[in-house]
């Protein structure tokens, strides 16, 4: 049963009990598992069914009083035909030995044939949908920690940097930083003491990968944290996750604890003479905590608020010693870069953008869900081949990304590919990986106006062009769109895009006058109905 | 390390590591700034510093940005100065145009600004949100949220500067406003107020303002401790408006800094309360009286005493916050005048310890100020509370361990807000202070060579068998792990300085504490490490009224003449600007003492409880109201200057001695010519006198453990009371502290309140052999186990009276600390 | 020769019989101009209150240095003249501190002649400059 948070909003957590009373009841041989979310959003609740024997089934839309005909079908060794979404019948979780489930029902399509799964490499969500992520045996059976031994027993910290170097890994953050190169810097510190932080401030909204990261497969995160903190030197590690995020903070305490009681986390683990301590911090929510020196100032209980760089946390950060931080989907990739190789992973995606990426496809778009494709992927496979166009049939118009603060791209422009460099060329960022579908029928100045309404929200407070700079142009808009504004208000509005993009202090500021800037550039005869005397 | 850069095609030569801003300033070259201060790390807030670099693509910040080699640098490009004029309009969007009524109209560096850009009018309008005006974290400041611009100096300077955090920004974005986070930590230093570029916060102390164009503004010499801090007094009309420190910000030992007592208790000197007039006692009533009666009064008195009795029967106590000026003509006029032989100074109180254990220390390699905390590797703090005591040193130590990231060592009785910066907290108990110390001579420097060299080693050495450190970690209850990290940190830093607080020297075996301490300094020292040595003085001229007492010599102690008044053997004392009643232990003791006197003359400014009991008084004038010298905490001479005329008829020490020598004819001459070539005489150019290099030498010290267990009885740890006391006699009468209105706290830790008895709040005696006193403590962690912790800032508690009238035997300090009380519940 | 003289007389004549333009000064004064620069006076809101708030301005404005104020701030931070003094004597009238002023509290009246006997009278305090008690003088 799919049970991340998105399951359970679908009513997946009403299916499961009532799958459990039913089992119960009939006394079943069956014994029924919680797991992460494959990320088909739009077919929740998921149920996955594994007859032994047969390959694993996916069915879809599942309710309540499906329950019955499940669990009839499965007594009979079949499963329903008519809720069944796809089949898996072999899968390879990459860093372990691939799994075979058997062969059979050959009228349920195949994963790789569903057009939504079909242009998709899963390397971050391997596991997820498939594996329970509340119990550390079944991570360890899908070859789950074994890149750690590898790297504890047979790999120099600077070798696993060389590796992470040699994989091209950027950071998944959004400013796409080589990671290695990052760790680098923090080895170099000479200090006592050194720190990891596991960035799970995940604020965009819409955006909610990180989130399902957590939930799905959150030995992944210990793993690869566990790493990194060899790699580096650092004997302390902090989960900053956000407190809006009750399952995944359950989820990661329960792996943690599990991770401690098999000699994972603590003391000279594998044998190896290396400690490490993991510890979770709560966020209260803000979104300017994504930005690194925010973070590390509500960790130390300060309030969230950026400070210049430098010294940057490499040299300086939490408690003043010198701290690394990554976001949850480059700390999950690291275990897969150990097992596999940094040459494997450099050969997925494109030049210069290794790896794949977590997109959360939301909106507009027909197939909404969390898909992960290759860097470089254009953007028009992501909409129209996974997401299959508009809802209902209607043309899109744009797509968004990189949260709040990224840029909306025009569907003229669609055939981008979906890496860092080539987003900024447009105007936009990669960001967290949001990417959000506007349709015909969306207005253009409003959703600029959402996005400033949001990040002026969510401004600090401490520097004077985003604090004063994005209220006002939230005025600005609002005075568009309510037709009093002219030509002069929408100059003034560009120039102070303007200044708030060069002067801010941090990245929130920096990016945040992207959704109006690339809309006035790309739809700009929106902007000019809206006029006065336009109408 | 040095780069090249060029700005504006000026080529120069750059330390690495510094940003562009501090670099242009360096070289004359202006960028405008309103959030960055030279004292904080950068901020980066108000973004008016921008400049272009050649290939950057974006301006950046000058205050933030480090210098690279080989970048070019323009401050003036159109880019920046459109940049900076917009930002600028989105400052001013929100500010009130209240100049006419706002303190800062004059000062205001955003009215600099605006008139430097030239804004007249600008294309953005907004409205602030309406908001309930919360009471600042202090009674002292006046927050006003729509003037303010959030640069965040004030969050940055409480939170790197004075490490209180009692203040910080609340809510987000354009609601943010200085919120005060944690007004129960807050010292009310007012550094805050001092870094605020505009009126957002402003002095609520007196009613009076001046305009810059008004008012005068004169540096001197803050004559409220030992650390001479400098500062700017504004006056209008011959009074004290307020202390700024604008214009001496890179002028130590303070750099711009100042507590609570040199920003805000200023107005003391132009009270209402002062005395102006002398006065006579006549059939127990005052009369007043002109300055020839009076000084007619003295003259009779004396003469008559000395007569009947002879000179020994004199005595004369000085305070040591007197001018070296003044403490001449006095130490001129009685011992070379009058020929009486006992004439004391209260630096006896704080210093004469410290005193001798600075020629054990004269062979070392030192610092020689407080400057050197920043060049320290290690700072250890002992015996007292420095925030309380001497803030600003507490100030400079935080700044060194930001900086430099120094380690700090904490050696107390009860806990300190510096223990939340300490490597190593060593919490021990009261009076096993020696044993500490010696525990960590013998841990940490006993297998060394370089101690062996020094004399004295083989004698104290032997006494260092029984302080091992479980020995000492034992009886002094203090964590093992914190003794040895502090022993590594003694052991690896190459220098290190020593921050002695008042405790040591006051307390029972006064004189061996400070020995003790002095000896891990000479330990430090012999074992090739740089070392410095900082007592912390209670009174401005400290190191002044003690160099000069020892020139002088001879004669009995402040606390001996005060016995021998009790005895009968003094007839006669004149008391200048001191107020034993109210320094002394033993009140009742030290009143009887008062009594027995057939004359008892006093010149003061204030009518404490020792001119109560005069027979004559002369008023004096304060420190705001001469010209001379004090020799501060780091033995330097700071000058004080005259910044406003004496009160009425006032006037200074010296004055009043050289008036009354010349009345009676003695054949001394005070000129102020001759008392400046005595000074010279007694001091150097800069301060203390130096000789010679003398070798290192270790002292031998003599320790008694005091019994700890007794039913009902707990340490009575007053902190640092005669620093707190000490603002009884003159800063009392400042407006400030009537706003501030602290009681006092008696801190008792809650385990001790189980085992006692006693509730949170409820009301109990604490009594000793010499009196009792009821009082209500507070729970609390800060106290240790067995210690009833006294903290007063601002008012006199009464438990003077509860210490026996006991001296050092060597200083002949008067003991006030480390005595056993015992609890009853009422 | 004789017409010249008649001329003159005729004249003199004539002014005998026309309206004197003399005033009996000081039992009658002239009328001024509306922007007459006369002795200072303080205005007052609706309450009766004077309006100064002590900013200063006009004692810094003042070219002949005859404004006296010393500003206090009462227990609400509100600003007020805890000391306010024109010396009347060594005042130009030039008006100056009427054109600073930023709250209108100071004006200047159509009084223009100002005696007394001690030098004292002519310090104008707040509460003169409120009750102008010297336009009865």
């Amino acid at each position: 049963m799919g049970l991340a948070t998105c399951g359970i909003a679908a009513g997946g957590d009403r299916v499961y009990t009532a799958l459990e009373a039913a089992i119960r009841e009939r006394g079943l041989d069956v014994r029924l598992a919680k797991v992460g979310c494959i990320g088909y959003c739009r077919e929740e609740p998921l149920v996955n069914i594994q007859i032994p024997g047969k390959p694993l089934v996916i069915l879809h839309r599942v309710t309540e009083e499906d329950t019955a005909a499940i669990l009839d079908a499965v007594a009979d060794g079949d499963v329903p035909r008519e809720k069944a979404l796809c089949q898996i019948d072999t899968w390879d979780p990459l860093v372990g030995d691939p799994l075979t489930f058997g062969i059979g029902f050959k009228d349920i399509p195949r994963y790789e044939e569903i057009p939504y799964f079909a242009p998709q490499k899963k390397i971050v969500l391997r596991d997820a949908g498939l594996t329970n992520p509340e119990d550390i045996e079944e991570y360890i059976a899908v070859g789950g920690y074994r890149a750690l031994h590898k790297a504890l027993t047979q790999m120099t910290p600077e070798a696993v940097i060389d590796e992470v170097i040699a994989s091209g890994l950027r950071g998944r953050g959004g400013a796409g930083f080589p990671t290695g190169m990052k760790w680098n810097f923090t080895k170099k510190e000479k200090s006592l003491q050194k720190y990891i932080i596991c960035n799970a401030d995940e604020g965009d909204p819409g955006a909610y990968m990180n989130r399902n990261e957590m939930e799905s497969d959150p030995h992944m995160i210990l793993e690869g944290m566990l790493i990194g903190a060899y790699a580096i030197g650092a004997r302390e590690g902090i989960i900053y996750v956000r407190s809006e995020y009750p399952l995944a903070i359950e989820r990661l305490t329960k792996a943690m604890d599990e991770a401690r009681a098999h000699g994972l986390l603590g003391k000279d683990i594998f044998g190896s003479g290396f400690s490490f301590e993991l510890t979770l911090a709560e966020g209260a929510g803000a979104f300017v905590c994504g930005e690194e020196t925010a973070l590390i100032a509500s960790i130390e209980g300060k309030t969230g608020r950026p400070r210049p760089r430098p010294p940057f946390p490499a040299q300086k950060g939490l408690w003043g010693m010198p701290t690394n931080i990554n976001n949850v989907e480059t700390w999950t990739n690291i275990p897969v870069i150990i097992q596999k190789g940094g040459g494997w992973f450099a050969g997925i995606g494109a030049e210069k953008n290794s790896g794949t990426k977590v997109y959360s496809l939301v909106g507009e778009v027909d197939r909404v869900g969390l898909v992960e494709v290759p860097l470089g992927t254009p953007i028009q496979t992501l909409v129209y081949d996974i997401g299959n166009g508009g809802i209902d049939g209607r043309e899109i118009k744009a797509v968004q990304t990189g949260g709040p603060s990224g840029g909306c791209i025009p569907a003229s422009l669609f055939d981008t590919p979906m890496d860092y460099e080539h987003l900024t060329a447009v105007g936009s960022i990669m960001g967290s990986g949001g990417v959000v579908v506007m349709d015909e029928t969306t207005s253009m100045v409003d959703t600029a106006r959402f996005f400033i309404g949001f990040t002026n929200e969510e401004s600090c407070g401490k520097c004077v062009p985003c604090r004063e700079g994005l209220k006002h142009m939230l005025m600005i808009l609002d005075k568009i769109l309510s037709g009093k504004a002219t030509q002069s208000d929408l100059d003034l509005l560009k120039e102070l895009s303007g200044i708030i993009k060069k002067t801010s202090l941090c990245g929130l500021g920096q990016t945040a006058p992207n959704p109006v800037l690339t809309t006035l550039k790309y739809f700009k005869n929106e902007y000019d109905a809206y006029l006065k005397g336009a109408k | 390390m040095t780069v090249h850069i060029t700005i504006n095609g000026k080529e120069i030569e750059a330390e690495k590591g510094k940003t562009i801003l501090e670099v242009a300033r360096e070289n004359g070259i202006y960028i405008p700034t309103l959030c960055y201060h030279s004292h904080l790390h950068p901020i980066g807030s108000c973004r008016l510093c921008v400049v272009d670099i050649e290939g950057y693509p974006m301006p950046m910040a000058a205050c933030t940005t480090p210098v690279m080699d080989g970048i070019k640098v323009h401050t003036n490009t159109g880019r920046v100065l459109k940049m900076r004029r917009q930002a600028m309009e989105l400052i001013l969007v929100n500010h009130p145009l209240d100049c006419p009524v706002c303190d800062k109209g004059g000062e205001c560096r955003l009215q600099d600004l605006a008139y430097e850009f030239g804004i007249a009018e600008q294309p953005f309008h907004a409205k602030k949100p309406e908001r309930e005006h919360v009471p600042f974290s202090t009674p002292l400041i006046r927050q006003w949220y729509d003037r303010c611009v959030l640069c965040l100096r004030c969050v940055h300077v409480c939170h790197e500067l004075v490490g209180n955090a009692a203040i910080d920004i609340k809510e987000t974005g354009y609601r943010s406003v200085i919120y005060p986070v944690a007004p129960e930590r807050c010292y009310s230093c007012g550094e805050c107020l001092s870094v605020c570029p505009v009126g957002a916060l402003t002095e609520a102390v007196n009613p009076l303002r001046g305009r810059i164009w008004q008012i005068e503004r004169k540096q001197t010499t803050c004559g409220q401790c030992g650390v001479g801090c400098q500062m700017e007094v504004s006056t209008y009309e011959n009074k004290p408006v307020n202390i700024k420190t604008d214009d001496v910000t890179e002028e130590g030992p303070n750099y711009g800094s100042l507590c609570v007592r040199g920003r805000f208790f200023y107005d003391y000197v132009s009270s209402e309360e002062r005395l102006t007039e002398p006065k006579i006692k006549k059939a127990e009533e005052w009369v007043s009286a002109g300055w020839d009666e009076a000084y007619e009064n003295a003259i009779d008195h004396l003469r008559e005493v000395m007569k009947a009795h002879g000179p020994d029967s004199i005595g004369f106590i000085a305070s040591a916050r007197l001018l070296n000026e003044d403490l001449v003509a006095l130490f001129e006029f009685a011992k070379n005048g009058l020929n009486v032989p006992n004439v004391d100074t209260s630096s006896r109180i704080d210093l004469s310890a410290h005193g001798t254990s600075l020629t054990a220390l004269k062979g070392a390699s030192s610092f020689k100020d407080l400057d050197g905390l920043l060049d320290s590797d290690l700072i250890v703090i002992a015996g007292g509370d420095l925030d309380a005591t001497a803030q600003i040193v507490a100030n400079r130590i935080r700044v060194a361990q930001r900086l430099h990231d120094t380690k700090v060592i904490t050696i107390n009785s009860y806990k300190t807000r510096l223990d939340e910066i300490s490597d190593a907290i060593l919490t021990c108990n009261s009076g096993t202070e020696i044993p500490v110390f010696n525990g960590l001579v013998k841990a940490a420097f006993e297998g060394s060579d370089g101690v062996k060299k020094v004399s004295g080693w083989e004698d104290f050495s032997k006494q260092l068998t029984d302080y091992s450190a479980d020995a000492v970690c034992d009886a002094a209850q203090i964590d093992r792990e914190m003794f040895e990290t502090a022993v590594a940190l003694l052991k690896e830093s190459a220098s290190v300085s020593f921050v002695s607080g008042g405790g040591l020297g006051q307390t029972t075996e006064g004189s061996q504490k400070v020995k003790a301490f002095a000896n891990l300094a000479v330990a430090c020292a012999a074992s090739g490490k740089k070392i410095g040595w900082l007592p912390v003085t209670a009174y401005a001229n400290g190191w002044g009224a003690l160099a000069i007492q020892t020139i002088y010599g001879g004669g009995l102690s402040y606390g001996e003449m005060i016995q021998a008044a009790k005895e009968g053997k003094i007839k006669a004392l004149v008391v200048v600007e001191e107020d034993p009643i109210a320094t002394l232990p033993d009140t009742s003791y030290v009143k009887e003492a008062l009594d027995n006197l057939d004359f008892l003359m006093v010149i003061d400014l204030f009518e404490t409880e020792t001119v109560k009991k005069a027979d004559l008084f002369i008023p004096s004038c304060s420190f705001m109201e001469k010209s001379g010298t004090f020799i501060n905490m780091e033995g330097k001479k700071r000058a004080v200057n005259q910044v406003l005329d004496p009160m009425e008829k006032t006037r200074a020490v010296g004055v009043i001695f050289s008036d009354i020598a010349e009345k009676m004819k003695l054949e001394v001459e005070l000129t102020p010519e001759v008392i400046q070539k005595k000074v010279s005489e007694i001091l150097d150019q800069d301060g203390l006198k130096t000789e010679g290099k003398d070798a290192l030498a270790f002292f031998q010290i003599s320790y008694q453990a005091t019994r700890m267990e007794e039913n009902g009885h707990l340490f009575l740890v007053p902190t640092d009371l005669h620093y707190n006391h000490h603002y009884g006699t003159d800063e009392v009468h400042a407006s400030a502290i009537e706003k501030l209105g602290k009681d006092p706290e008696y801190l008792i830790n809650p385990k001790d309140a189980a085992r006692l008895g006693v509730e949170d709040g409820s009301t109990v005696t604490i009594k000793t052999e010499r009196g009792e006193l009821s009082i209500s403590p507070t729970l609390s962690d800060e106290a240790k186990e067995g210690h009833l912790v006294v903290r007063s800032h601002y008012h006199d508690t009464g438990i003077l009276a509860l210490f026996p009238f006991e001296m050092d035997d060597e200083t002949k300090t008067p003991f006030t600390g480390n005595v056993l009380v015992k609890l009853q519940k009422s | 020769m004789i017409v010249p003289l008649i001329k003159g007389l005729k004249y003199t004549l004539g002014r005998f019989f026309s309206k004197p333009i003399t005033i009996q000064y000081p039992e009658e004064r002239r009328e001024v101009a509306p922007r007459w620069r006369g002795i200072h006076y303080f205005n007052v809101d609706e309450n009766g209150m004077f309006k100064c708030v002590a900013c200063g301005l006009c004692a810094a404005v003042c070219p002949s240095k005859c404004i006296k104020i010393t500003a206090g701030e009462d227990e609400d931070g509100v600003r007020y003249p805890m000391e306010y003094e024109i010396n009347a004597i060594r005042c130009i009238y030039c008006g100056f501190c009427v054109e600073a002023c930023p709250v209108d509290a100071i004006r200047m009246g159509s009084k223009y002649d100002f005696t007394d006997y001690h030098r004292e009278d002519f310090l104008l305090t707040i509460d003169r400059l409120v009750t102008q008690d010297y336009l009865d003088k």
